[in-house]
């Protein structure tokens, strides 16, 4: 039957976390989500999404699942839902990522206020459709490859003999999509280049998974239960003392120090017990991990232990925004408690708007070379841009934290961007209508304003992607346009050239190793064509003897881990990071021949 | 009367096409004594009928050569089949076991489990067992793996009506690491029989010192899990992940259907918009098989025991497969650094592979070749590894500098086995 046409969302029912979070009565937890309407072929295969139920371990096809028939589960969201179908109906988990891997999508499309390519599309194959393999295969390990324009979810046998379906946790899912959207919006990160580089796409996609299962109030509002029923015993007497009445919050509650632990217990209880034995729950490690210190990042050198120290400094401002928001509710002195419904409510709410703000950051970084101080200062741009006012006081919140986590913003000066000097701009020989969207236009201005723009006049360069943006703020129904353009350069070199342009060889690196420096800049326009912001570095700078520097940092870290010998570019890229993460395998890359 | 001390020291390196065989001849005024280290093969490049055996003859004849000669140890460097594969084997252990071995010498990891579990109550012991059994789930995984790439490979798809095996070269490596890691329980049983056992870790003191009066034996390596801190700090992690990836190897093998009541298609019959996917995602699965078990193998290569055997005012270096993760440990220690200084001999490690050469280790041998350094490499090309991904064994770049930098013996410079004259190379060192 085909669905009404008007119809732009429509409403599927999810696992909340994993299937190991069970309600009181033991059936896992499940949310109800909207998804973009449309009309889905069994697969389900849609405009962007192609579930494929093939396990190539056994070899066996599932049969294709169609959404508009079968048993009423299946076609209604708020249908009666056995535990069983949860865990053991192949349908319902090609649902399950269909639902997930389109809502993670439409949430990027929301904040960046467009369209959003996969990472694969542009690679050869143009393909808009994302393939997803529920039950790739028995192994404990899942992941987005490029080359089989897919995510690939595995699953296996637990030790009390359940098997464990990655496809059905919904933070797993959530960071696949988000490797291969991020993959899509800024391709280079894949390169090599700093240590944070490396682990910025496993903590970003840990970051999106997190505030996306913390957007779900259902979800918060199971943790603050869980916490209420197996805090210590001290906490549960002095709430005894307090008499804070049966399913409230009291003031002393909700104040930051005792929200933290609470959710630090119940997490700690409650999430990723499932995917924590193959080194897959981020929230877990981020949360009972790191410690809150300024050397947080100090011995921490592969890609995921790195990575949660990010994630753990933007939850850090979650929380703070989250209790501070609470507090306000306790600003008359005459109440005692609040509903805990409210306050997981509120919970989603901070997820939600910092969710948007980790999106759009990615249009306010750098094409190349991404640092976690990078993402602080796109994160307080881009906010900026739409809320000056820092309404839910995220982005103090963010700058407070990364400081506590010992990383430090990218900009000079403030946490923001330092608006572009707009006055040596040249726009006379350009149509700003046409570089909304035209490469080669978008060129013309870049070449005619490389000196203005710091650029290196001696490298390969291009424009990479132009992007118009339109942004909503919910708030007040103000509109924001921008066009957000990358620019890339490069050059190649041999080892021995480097010291004429000012960059150090790495010690040991033989003379005629082919080395290949990349740089550029994103460039945002608003809406009257004015150029406000160019983010990032040219690849050299004859007058800047800090871009080199830089240079000369990235090689060195990059020759210690072994990037410059053959075979270091793995095909299916993301199967070995997470197979790593999973192995917990140091490095000794300086080590080999 | 002076200490006994040997004279001289010899060593003879047989081909065994990709695999370790090495027997070391310390020559006494009283009688020559003999020590075996590992007596594997993978078979590849061997020729004529029996080719173990006829081995285990050559080393009965040069044992016996000189009047009273004895094999007085086998040191048994871990357990993957290239290194052990002939203890398994009837005929040749026959051989061997006629020679009356004192003393056999293994890493830690091999103790049987009833004698580890005598000691619970050390520090550590959690993870120590912990290990153990992840190194039987490694094995259980690799034989798991061998079924399903046998399914792959023979079994027709009946529904389908076609095979679909993996690529060629990912059906050749799967089953050449898959099979060096399986379990040898003839070999272990074998061992077993030999009265006097050790099982060692750095730092301990061996009884081959005994057998071998005047002789320095260092252990430098397998370190326990609960002694190197690069290990610690993973391995309970990396413990719960394996027996994981065991079980899900295991129930892959058992290629029975995960719902096994849910509808499916007869592949043949699948959609056309399912096709490439199929195929990429068939390709996908004999990857990641293979990326466990090239993981697995390295694992088991680091429980290699390394040995430092000072003789007559000579040091050689014995350290199997042992790769950087197994000497992490060893090159942290400052004295054990002072000690690889003058290192006279070196057996290279795992076959000349890319990471079992520590850059440090070799930084640290300070004889080269001006002052004689002689390596030995056993080895076969062709077998381990991809020249294009830069792993190729041996590898090219560590070959280059072993020629450069020390007098290097390579087993591929001799014959197979066939007319046992040729097999073994033999250094003498005085």
């Amino acid at each position: 039957m085909q669905r009404p046409n008007r119809e732009r969302l429509v409403k599927m029912r999810i696992v909340a976390a994993d299937p190991s979070v069970c309600d009181a009565a033991g059936v896992p937890l499940t949310a109800i989500v909207e998804v973009p309407a449309e009309t889905l072929a069994p697969g389900p295969r849609g405009y962007r999404v192609h579930v494929v139920d093939y396990d190539a371990s056994s070899q066996t096809l599932y049969a294709p699942v169609s959404l508009d028939d079968g048993p009423p589960w299946l076609r209604r969201p708020t249908a009666p839902l056995d535990a069983s179908v949860i865990t053991q109906d192949p349908r319902f988990h090609a649902r399950n990522v269909y639902a997930i891997v389109m809502k993670t999508l439409a949430r990027f499309e929301a904040a960046l206020g467009r369209r959003v390519s996969w990472g694969f599309n542009g690679y050869g194959s143009r393909s808009h459709q994302l393939k997803v393999a529920p039950h790739a295969f028995s192994d404990a390990n899942a992941f987005y490859s490029r080359r089989d324009e897919a995510l690939l979810f595995g699953y296996f046998p637990a030790a009390d003999g359940h098997v464990v379906h990655t496809c059905l946790s919904h933070d797993i899912v959530v960071h696949e999509t988000s490797h291969a959207l991020l993959d899509g919006l800024r391709e280079r990160y894949l390169a090599p280049s700093h240590p944070d580089q490396a682990a910025f796409h496993e903590a970003f996609s840990d970051l999106i998974a997190l505030l996306s299962v913390f957007a779900l109030p259902e979800l918060v509002m199971h943790l603050i239960d869980v916490d209420a029923e197996t805090a210590d015993a001290p906490t549960k007497r002095a709430r005894r003392a307090r008499r804070v009445p049966e399913g409230m919050l009291d003031a002393t509650d909700a104040r930051y120090e005792s929200l933290r632990a609470s959710m630090v217990n119940a997490v700690g209880r409650e999430l990723g017990r499932e995917m924590s034995a193959i080194g897959r729950s981020a929230l877990r490690h981020s949360l009972l991990d790191v410690p809150k210190s300024t050397r947080a990042l100090e011995g921490r050198d592969t890609p995921h232990e790195r990575g949660e120290v990010l994630v753990a400094a933007v939850m850090e401002a979650f929380m703070q925004v989250w209790s501070e928001r609470l507090e306000a509710y306790f600003a008359d002195k005459r109440a005692t408690s609040m509903s805990r419904k409210r306050a997981a409510e509120e919970a989603a709410r901070c997820a939600d708007y910092l969710l948007t703000m980790v999106i759009r950051a990615i249009d306010y970084s750098p094409p190349v070379h991404m640092k976690f101080g990078t993402l602080l200062s796109a994160m307080v741009t881009a906010d900026a841009q739409l809320h000056p006012r820092d309404p839910f006081g995220f982005q103090r919140a963010l700058v407070a934290s990364f400081q506590a986590y010992g990383i430090r913003h990218a900009s000079k000066g403030t946490a923001a961007w330092n608006e572009f000097d707009a006055a040596a701009i040249s726009v006379s020989r350009v149509r700003f209508e046409s570089m909304q969207h035209d490469v080669d236009e978008m060129f013309r201005f870049v070449f005619e304003n490389r000196t203005a723009l710091r650029l290196s006049d001696h490298a390969f360069m291009r424009v990479q992607s132009v992007r118009p943006v339109v942004r909503v703020a919910p708030e007040d129904g103000f509109h924001l346009r921008e066009t957000v353009a990358e620019v890339i350069q490069q050059v190649e070199l041999k080892a021995a050239g480097l010291a004429r342009y000012g960059i150090k060889a790495p010690r040991g690196m033989p003379p005629d190793t082919k080395v290949t420096l990349h740089g550029g800049v994103t460039l945002i326009f608003d809406e009257f064509g004015k150029l406000r912001f160019a983010i990032g570095d040219s690849v050299l700078s004859p007058d800047n003897p800090k871009v080199q520097a830089r240079q000369s940092e990235r090689l060195a870290s990059l020759w210690e881990r072994g990037h410059f010998k053959a075979g270091s570019e793995a095909s299916r890229r993301f199967a070995t990071v997470h197979r790593l993460r999973s192995v917990a395998r140091p490095s000794f890359a300086k080590e080999t021949w | 009367m002076p200490k006994l001390a040997p004279s001289s020291v010899t060593l003879f390196t047989y081909q065994v096409g990709f695999g370790d065989c090495f027997l070391l001849r310390f020559s006494y005024p009283d009688r020559d004594r003999h020590v075996l280290i590992d007596f594997g093969s993978t078979a590849a490049g061997l020729t004529g009928a029996d080719p173990m055996t006829r081995i285990a003859k050559d080393i009965e004849q040069k044992v016996r050569a000189t009047k009273g000669g004895t094999l007085d140890a086998i040191v048994v460097t871990h357990r993957h089949q290239d290194h052990i594969s002939g203890f398994g084997a009837k005929k040749p252990w026959a051989v061997l076991a006629g020679l009356k071995p004192a003393l056999v010498v293994q890493p830690w990891t091999e103790h049987p489990r009833a004698a580890v579990n005598a000691t619970t109550g050390v520090k550590g012991q959690a993870l120590r067992e912990g290990h153990l059994a992840t190194l039987d789930a490694m094995q259980a995984l690799s034989a798991d793996a061998l079924v399903e790439l046998k399914r792959r490979k023979g079994g027709l798809d009946e529904e389908a009506g076609e095979a679909r095996p993996f690529a060629m070269r990912t059906t050749d490596t799967l089953r050449f690491i898959g099979e060096d890691n399986l379990k040898n329980a003839s070999a272990v049983k074998n061992l077993m029989s030999i009265a006097k056992r050790e099982y060692l870790s750095f730092g301990q003191p061996t009884s081959l010192e005994r057998v071998l009066p005047g002789v320095k034996v260092h252990v430098l390596g397998p370190p326990t899990v609960d002694e190197a801190e690069t290990i610690t700090s993973y391995a309970k992690q990396s413990q719960e992940y394996w027996s994981f990836a065991a079980g899900a190897a295991r129930h892959a093998a058992s290629g029975k259907r995960l719902f096994p009541r849910a509808k499916t298609r007869p592949l043949k019959d699948a959609e056309l918009e399912l096709h490439w996917f199929m195929k990429r995602l068939d390709a996908a699965r004999g990857e990641q098989l293979l990326q466990l078990v090239r993981h697995l193998d390295d694992v088991m290569n680091n429980t290699s025991l390394i040995l430092l055997f000072e003789a007559c005012g000579k040091k050689l270096l014995f350290p199997g497969d042992a790769q950087v993760e197994n000497w992490a440990y060893a090159l942290s220690k400052p004295k054990v650094r002072a000690l690889l200084e003058g290192v006279d001999l070196y057996k290279v490690g795992h076959h000349g592979s890319l990471n079992a050469t520590p850059r440090t280790l070799w930084g640290l041998f300070s004889k080269k070749k001006k002052k004689g350094l002689v390596t030995v490499l056993s080895t076969k090309t062709g077998k381990h590894g991809h020249a294009q991904s830069g792993t190729e064994v041996p590898r090219k770049t560590l070959l280059e500098t072993l020629k450069k930098e020390s007098e290097l013996v390579s087993t591929q410079r001799f014959e197979g086995v066939t007319g046992i004259k040729g097999v073994a190379g033999e250094k003498k060192v005085s």
